[in-house]
């Protein structure tokens, strides 16, 4: 056990942070000798004319180096007169001074106490108890109070952490145990002799700040709308990653379902906040790493620097503090031209104590695969399904009918011999990874602390062999000298990931059952699943060294330096420094599937067998900025003044080149290539920001009732061309605390509320082209006899401007009796929306990119929780809240009405099953546009459209494409609730969403737009017109040789309501007690189980996860701490 | 106090100095994939990459590579049997019906139109940038490249009024205030509005000569001829001079514009540039020698070309169209029946000798099809073994010099002798020793388009003489008469640039 002194700085501290932060009906001061050694035998002398007792005793403490414990109350008022006394000893000076008040003292080792006389009524017979207090780390704790409640008799703990104090006998007592930074204990005193007691650490009042980014500010006199998430709630509801326990948590916070990818642990997630604003670009940027930002993406800012969604991705959750979403215009302005699809802030674990602690987190993670949307036909259906369409009556000649009779019979016999591949289980398996964590807090000072972490994460996808691994070390230093404090924040990652050999799982859903997944003899993977059709075997591919691996090595390090000037004055200066480096490696072998095609037999042709395509990435990117607070309060007037200036720049540069030819499939090197492939050129992306930024912060408050808040951001970035280099983003908030009216605090009930509003303006600028400026490239395909010619990229349009949005925002905090409450209404339009628009190609362009348009999102968000039950052993409570969203664009200009007769033209393209993108004014962003249907004609088994003017027709026609539904559910939302009960937790997050709607494209093309030669839905058979007088869903079936005349095209038949709950999370823990533990060698130890995507209720059936099955998540944790 | 003053002291010194001594070129940066024009236009090897990237647009695929040499203007002008009739796929068959507003052949049009304007805005580029980066040029680079530039963008203008302007420009009456093509002179996405056709040839025209004047330096001129061996030729930039449009073409382009413009005042300022070019052509060291030996690996006849381009693709976008061992399922094969090539190059009277009957067209007779068929082998790759040869398209011949002047000899002077001795330099180049016929003028010129017709065979001047005279009939290759008039001349403005205040008067 380590004994800890007593530092006087720290307990200085200390006595600060209780004069502000307890509100406690017992004001003990502890007034402290700078050495507890030196013991008093000093005469002390005292020369008094009219003196307030508080002074003389501070007098005395000088003199002595004694500890004086009384409470201030007891003291108030009372004035020592005209005292003259020399060299008397502590006990004379004490009585003379304390003669005319109704005052006593008490010696007990180093501490006098100084106390009421009628409480210590040596009438009364008393007990002495003992005891020692220690902290949940088996440290003793000295200075801790012990006091009798209701009275003001107590004792001190001494640098032991013992104490001993007089209870009175025969009477109902209450001991209360309070200490700075721990939560305050009471026991009911039953007549022990000794008691000792564990304090808990306070939890960190998150409530208490926001944390912006680049300042904090107090929740109370702050007017922006913000959502602070704890680490606690973070790991409550999964353990997976910060983004997927971020999307149960909030849903103002969108993750979309990646219905293609699916769990794929490599997949990144797309979201957005608060809505749809900018249009779908067309990227030319086809790199493997993720180099750009989506344009709908919010910015992540961790520990005050900006970073990728990848970064956050592959973060450790253990590290993570808080995280604050940054949603209106007054909390988000701070980022100006970055911030208009919101902010979201992450804090990572800072140290508070000093205590050296090691803290290990260990996790199991099983993930399976769930299918349960699929519906796909076994071999005999299949089988079935093949005559009615008419494969094996296909054939002009006789020959050719007798062949696909043979090969009917074939097949036949041997589905009838028991031959029915499930493929959908082949590169499938139960994925199980783990995950550990490491950290040590160290320093043994409270100048110098450090917090060192490890971690290792391997995620095990469904698909086999894919895999994401992040190995990561951190090291957070901080250093406290005078006024200054620096901090240190490095951290390493190595990630690797893989791809499953085995392709992608649609590759497996085609696979008719029929056919073979095994060699009949062999037992052994077929390279040919169908030796009728020469259909390779994918299964096959994963056999011979093919290999998808992407990797890359990250280096971030962040430095802060913080000069308190002086009270008022706080100067901060941070600089960041983000390396990341990665590479991706594809190897296909000669024999991979993808060679197989005919027309790879040619001699020539067959050397350039094989294929490796490497790509290589270095981004980098340094922020610098400066920050000078001042900070004062005058009578009842608060300000809060912030200047500061920011420079960044970020470039990245990535490059690929493909070889082609291998001779073996061992030699998964570039250096077994012939050359490199045909037509395919090396190809490079690079981008490059810098950004100069000015920020001007004003808050003022009145008596906290009143709040004002006002933000300006200044920026200038090279994005943009020499007209608009520069531009600003502003925002201003009030409030209003009603709960300090003098009419509400009468009702005691009412904790908190607060109204407050705000209006501003800020940017977008994820675009990841230059598009202000004239470029020029190389032509590289061709050169004019021997000499090279160069020309303009594109078209530049010097007066492009940032994309910008404006929001509004009303909003109220409410805090009563057990209730939580926040609500917001917002409105956010977005204008100067950047897209490719038409030119005249008179300009030599098709298209430039401009500003246009103005798109509105309007919303509600609500989130409440209750604590129902909140007793000493345990707690119950319940949490709901949800966002409705509505999308509209309000003005178009006419130049994406080309744009839409395009798509227009796409969408009677034939073939095509999922709905096109149109934009009109009045319309989301996100709307499905089909041509309306009645259905299937019972008696001709076609499709009957409804006409623009009424009319039914079985031609389908562009024109008639209607609004037929929105892609964005209107309603999204969470519920749940949490409880413990001596140290058994449960919790459990569903998450639900409405009101949208969904083109259910897997169905179109699995059961009307089918190619028959792959495997089916079940409903081809069952669902669809077979007979005059079926009344069906689905349209006829069509016969092998008009199927692509008869496609079926956007309809609004295929349009469907799209309502899903999801339980999204269970989570169950067990804390050991502390009674338990204190035998062996942890301080904490806690299980937990956790259980994500546990069910999924839709009134939509379709099929989800094409290129990647969804899995449903299970882990098993461990956190230790010794 | 007096600290807080210091840091904000330090602090504003240090944001002044970022903001002052750098912000401005620290801005100015783009990602390494990209090239900013500052830095394209910092040295003359910039502008002649540029520059030759504007040849390289030119010699595309959508323009002189293909499109708009042999291919198109040839189907236009019903010189070619096309297989591809069939097809519904394929824009020739709608080209050979003048139906430009089918989607294939719109596609096709609508290309070209933007692939030329995307050389004129590419062009632009130069000649925004030339005259404030004067200093980076030596020798004769500065006055070469503008004068080029110049030339280039005049030359696609003047490219896309024969094309999508109106024919028989000398009968029309109200140039002053019919609107021609949009003439841009920057480089930019802003609307350009369309001018007359007087105010269009005004444009052109002072293009054109500001480049012949810049031009004089060419080292094509024999006076110039040390100049190849100079430090400005170092990296071989002047070598091909008639593969860029040098001081001879830049001449004879603007005769082109003259004669197109048609009225007798511009003609004569043709015919003045058509002698002169003749009479510095005539001498002892030729830039320019009639090409008549060794057709088989030079069937390009390159010693006579004023201006040509190269495409290096062209020998596989040709074998496509010209296949000189015809395949049956090769539907997109062109080629001339027998009785139109014995027609044409009138083989009863004296042709069988026309050098461009004997050597530049392949016999190729397969019992499957209605008779023999001649391929025109000018694009024949096989068997070139000269660099110099390969990949050449013409676009200006030694020859429409000579037919040019013969022209404005017998309009404007009336003098049909001295336009046929002009006629017979080129027949007598091309092994024929008869005279042109033709007893008046507008019989002479009746023959001199037959002579269009075998001289620039897949070369498209046919289609632009019957375009610029107007012709009114022409007889397809089943023998049908086919009315002409200008919604067959003119191709359509992209629909677009209509719907954005586009204005084609077509009647």
């Amino acid at each position: 056990m380590k004994k800890r002194l007593l530092n006087i700085l720290n307990l200085r501290e200390m006595r600060k942070l209780v004069l502000s932060n307890f509100l406690t009906f017992l004001l003990l001061i502890l007034i402290l000798p700078s050495s507890a050694e030196t013991y008093a035998q000093n005469k002390i002398s005292l020369d008094v004319q009219k003196e307030s007792l508080k002074d003389v005793i501070k007098n005395i403490q000088n003199q002595t180096k004694l500890r004086f414990l009384y409470s201030s109350q007891d003291v108030e008022n009372i004035i020592v007169k005209d005292v003259k006394i020399k060299n008397a000893s502590l006990k004379d000076v004490l009585n003379i001074v304390l003669k005319d008040s109704k005052l006593v003292w008490e010696k007990e080792d180093n501490i006098i106490y100084i106390k009421l006389s009628s409480v210590i009524s040596s009438q009364i017979p008393t007990i002495r108890v003992k005891g020692v207090v220690i902290d949940e780390d088996k440290n003793t704790l000295p200075g801790v109070s012990v006091v009798i409640k209701g009275t003001l008799l107590g004792a001190v703990t001494n640098k032991d952490g013992e104490y001993s104090i007089l209870i009175p006998k025969e009477r109902v007592v209450t001991l209360v145990y309070s200490f700075v930074g721990m939560q305050t204990v009471e026991i009911l005193y039953k007549g022990q002799e000794e008691i000792n007691i564990t304090l808990k650490e306070k939890a960190v009042e998150i409530d208490d700040v926001i944390v912006t980014g680049i300042f904090k500010r107090k929740a109370e006199s702050y007017t922006g709308a913000s959502t602070t998430i704890s680490s606690e709630d973070l790991k409550r509801v999964g353990n997976q990653n910060l983004l997927s326990s971020l999307k149960i948590l909030d849903p103002s916070l969108y993750v979309m379902d990646n219905l293609d990818m699916g769990s794929d642990p490599n997949a990144l997630p797309e979201m957005k906040i608060r809505g749809t604003t900018s249009f779908p670009t067309t990227s030319e940027n086809s790199f493997k790493g993720n180099y750009a930002n989506k344009p709908n993406q919010p910015l992540f800012i961790l520990d005050g620097f900006e970073t990728t969604v990848e970064n956050v991705f592959d973060l450790d959750m253990n590290r993570v503090s808080t995280v604050t979403i940054l949603k209106d215009a007054s909390a988000k302005a701070l980022y100006g031209s970055k911030a208009a699809n919101g902010v979201v802030i992450i804090e990572t674990k800072r140290l508070l104590g000093n205590k050296p602690k090691v803290t290990y987190v260990a996790s199991l993670n099983i993930e399976a695969p769930d299918l349960s949307s699929y519906n796909l036909c076994n071999a005999e259906e299949k089988l079935q399904a093949e005559l009615i369409e008419g494969v094996y009556s296909s054939g002009t000649f006789l020959n050719d009918k007798v062949d696909n009779l043979r090969l009917y019979n074939e097949r036949k016999k041997t589905v009838a011999d028991g031959l029915d591949t499930y493929w959908l289980s082949k590169p499938l398996r139960t994925g199980i990874g783990q995950k550990h964590h490491v950290s040590i807090e160290v320093g043994d000072s409270n100048n110098l602390r450090a917090l060192i972490e490890f971690s290792y994460n391997n995620v095990a996808g469904v698909m086999k062999d894919s895999k994401r691994e992040n190995i990561m070390g951190t090291a957070n230093i901080s250093y406290r000298v005078s006024k200054f404090i620096f901090r240190n924040i490095m951290s390493m990652t190595r990630n690797k990931s893989n791809e499953s050999p085995y392709g992608t799982f649609s590759d497996y859903t085609v696979l008719n059952p029929y056919s073979r997944a095994y060699d009949t003899e062999t037992g052994s993977v077929t390279r040919w699943v169908d030796d009728n059709t020469n259909t390779p075997n994918p299964m096959y591919d994963a056999l011979i060294g093919t290999k998808y691996e992407q990797s890359y090595f990250n280096f971030i390090n962040n430095f802060y330096a913080e000069w308190n000037i002086n009270e008022n004055y706080k100067l901060t200066g941070r600089l960041g420094l983000n390396l990341k480096s990665s590479d991706s490696d594809d190897f296909l072998p000669a024999n991979h599937s993808s060679f197989s095609n005919y027309s790879y037999t040619s001699d020539e042709l067959k050397l350039k067998k094989g294929s490796y395509t490497y790509e290589s990435g270095k981004s980098e990117s340094i922020t610098f900025d400066l920050n000078l607070n001042y900070n004062k309060t005058i009578g009842k007037n608060s300000i809060f003044v912030n200047a500061g200036m920011s420079v960044s720049d970020k470039n990245t540069n990535a490059k690929r080149s493909v070889a082609i030819g291998f001779p073996s499939n061992m030699g998964a090197d570039l250096n077994f290539a012939r050359q490199y492939a045909d037509e395919v050129t090396p190809q490079s992306f690079s981008t490059l920001q810098r950004e100069l930024g000015f920020l001007a912060v004003a808050a003022y408050t009145y008596d906290n009732k009143y709040l004002c808040d006002f933000t300006y951001r200044l920026s200038a970035s090279s994005l943009y061309g020499k007209d608009n280099r520069w531009s600003p983003g502003w925002s201003l908030g009030i409030g209003w605390n009603l709960h300090k009216e003098k009419f509400m605090s009468d009702l005691k009930f009412v904790k908190q509320f607060k109204l407050r509003s705000s209006i501003g303006l800020t940017g977008n600028q994820n675009f990841d082209t230059n598009n202000a400026i004239t470029t020029f490239e190389y032509y590289t395909d061709r050169n004019y006899k021997g000499q090279v010619g160069s020309k303009m990229s594109g078209l530049a349009n010097s007066s492009l401007k940032l994309e910008q949005r404006r929001d509004f925002d009303v909003g109220f905090d409410l805090k009563m009796y057990n209730l939580t409450a926040k609500f917001d209404y917002y409105v956010g339009n977005t204008k100067n929306m950047i897209a490719d628009i038409s030119t005249l190609t008179s300009t030599g362009f098709s298209s430039v990119k401009d500003n246009l348009g103005k798109v509105r999102n309007t919303g509600y968000e609500l989130s409440l929780s209750y604590n129902v039950i909140q007793k000493k052993n345990g707690f119950f409570s319940v949490f709901a809240s949800a966002t409705a969203e509505e999308n509209k664009i309000v003005k178009l200009s006419d130049v994406l009405k080309d744009y839409n007769e395009t798509q227009m033209e796409i969408a009677e393209e034939l073939g095509r099953s999922e709905p096109v993108l149109l934009y009109q004014d009045g319309q989301s962003m996100n709307t499905i546009w089909a041509v309306p249907s009645l259905g299937i004609d019972p008696v001709t088994g076609n499709e009957i459209y409804v006409k623009k003017d009424g009319t039914l027709t079985n031609e389908y026609s562009s024109l008639d494409l209607v609004a037929a539904g929105d892609k964005d559910p209107k309603y999204r939302g969470n519920f749940g609730f949490n409880t413990e009960y001596k140290g058994f937790g449960l919790s459990m997050t569903c998450s639900f969403l409405a009101g949208g709607e969904m083109y259910n494209s897997t169905l179109v093309d699995r059961v009307e737009n089918i190619d028959i030669y792959q495997n089916v839905d079940k409903r081809v058979l069952q669902g669809r017109w077979q007979n005059p007088g079926d009344k069906t869903k689905f349209k006829k079936l069509q016969g092998i040789n008009t199927v692509g005349d008869k496609k079926t095209q956007s309809t609004t038949r295929f349009v469907q309501n799209r309502d899903e709950l999801n339980i999204a999370s269970i989570s169950a823990y067990y804390e050991f007690n502390n009674k338990i533990l204190r035998k062996t060698l942890f301080k904490r130890l806690k299980l937990q189980f956790y259980m994500n995507d546990v069910a999924k209720f839709s009134s939509i059936k379709v099929e989800r996860g094409l290129s990647y099955p969804f899995a449903r998540n299970f882990s098993f944790s461990l956190t230790a701490t010794f | 106090m007096k600290k807080i003053n210091k840091i904000k002291n330090i602090a504003g010194v240090l944001t002044l100095l970022l903001i002052m001594s750098s912000c401005s070129n620290w801005f100015d940066e783009t990602p390494d994939s990209q090239i900013r024009d500052e830095e394209q236009f910092s040295t003359e090897i910039g502008f002649q990459q540029q520059l030759t990237g504007c040849y390289l647009g030119m010699s595309d695929n959508d323009l002189f590579g293909k499109n708009l040499s042999w291919l198109y203007p040839d189907i236009l002008s019903q010189s070619y049997e096309n297989r591809s009739f069939t097809l519904s796929s394929d824009a020739g068959s709608y080209m050979q019906a003048y139906n430009y507003k089918s989607s294939v052949s719109m596609e096709v049009i609508d290309k070209m139109w933007k692939s030329m304007y995307n050389v004129i805005s590419n062009v632009n580029q130069i000649i925004e940038n030339i005259d404030e980066r004067k200093d980076v040029f030596t020798s004769i680079n500065y006055s070469m490249i503008k004068g080029e530039a110049l030339a280039v963008r005049g030359y696609m203008h003047f490219e896309l009024m024969r094309l999508y302007g109106h024919s028989n420009l000398a009968d029309i009456t109200d140039k002053a205030s019919l609107l021609a093509i949009p003439y841009y002179l920057n480089s930019s996405k802003d609307f350009v509005k369309q001018l007359s056709y007087n105010e269009t040839f005004t444009l052109m025209i002072k293009d054109m000569e500001e480049a012949i004047e810049l031009l004089k330096k060419d080292p094509i001129i024999l006076a110039n001829n040390d100049l190849y061996n100079s430090e400005a030729n170092v990296d071989g930039y002047y070598d091909y001079r008639n593969l860029k449009i040098n001081y001879y073409a830049a001449q004879a382009i603007l005769a082109q514009i003259y004669m197109w413009e048609g009225s007798n005042e511009n003609m004569r300022k043709a015919q003045v540039i058509l002698n002169n070019i003749i009479a510095e052509n005539n001498g002892e060291n030729n830039v320019f020698t009639w090409d008549i030996e060794g057709l088989d690996d030079n069937p390009a006849q390159t010693d006579e070309i004023l201006f040509a381009v190269n495409n290096m693709s062209l020998s596989s976008s040709v074998t496509q169209y010209f296949s000189y061992n015809f395949a049956p399922t090769l539907y997109s094969a062109i080629y001339l029946t027998e009785t139109r090539a014995k027609d044409i190059f009138e083989t009863n009277v004296d042709g069988a000798g026309d050098i461009r009957f004997s050597k530049l067209l392949q016999l190729y007779t397969n019992l499957e099809f209605d008779g023999p068929m001649y391929i025109p082998k000018k694009y024949r790759q096989e068997n070139i073994s000269i660099y110099e040869n390969e990949d050449i398209i013409p676009i200006i011949r030694l020859s429409e010099i000579y037919l040019m002047n013969a022209e404005c000899s017998a309009v404007l002077d009336n003098d049909l002798v001295e336009a046929k001795i002009f006629v017979q330099v080129v027949r007598s180049n091309r092994g024929l020793v008869t005279e042109l016929v033709g007893d008046t003028v507008d019989e002479f010129l009746v023959q001199l388009g037959k002579e269009y017709a075998r001289e620039y065979l897949a070369e498209g001047g046919l289609w632009f003489w019957y375009k610029r005279n107007g012709i009114g009939v022409l007889e397809n290759t089943a023998g049908d008469i086919i009315e002409m008039n200008d919604e067959k001349y003119m191709f359509p403005f992209p629909d677009f640039e209509i719907q954005n205040g586009r204005e084609q008067k077509i009647n």
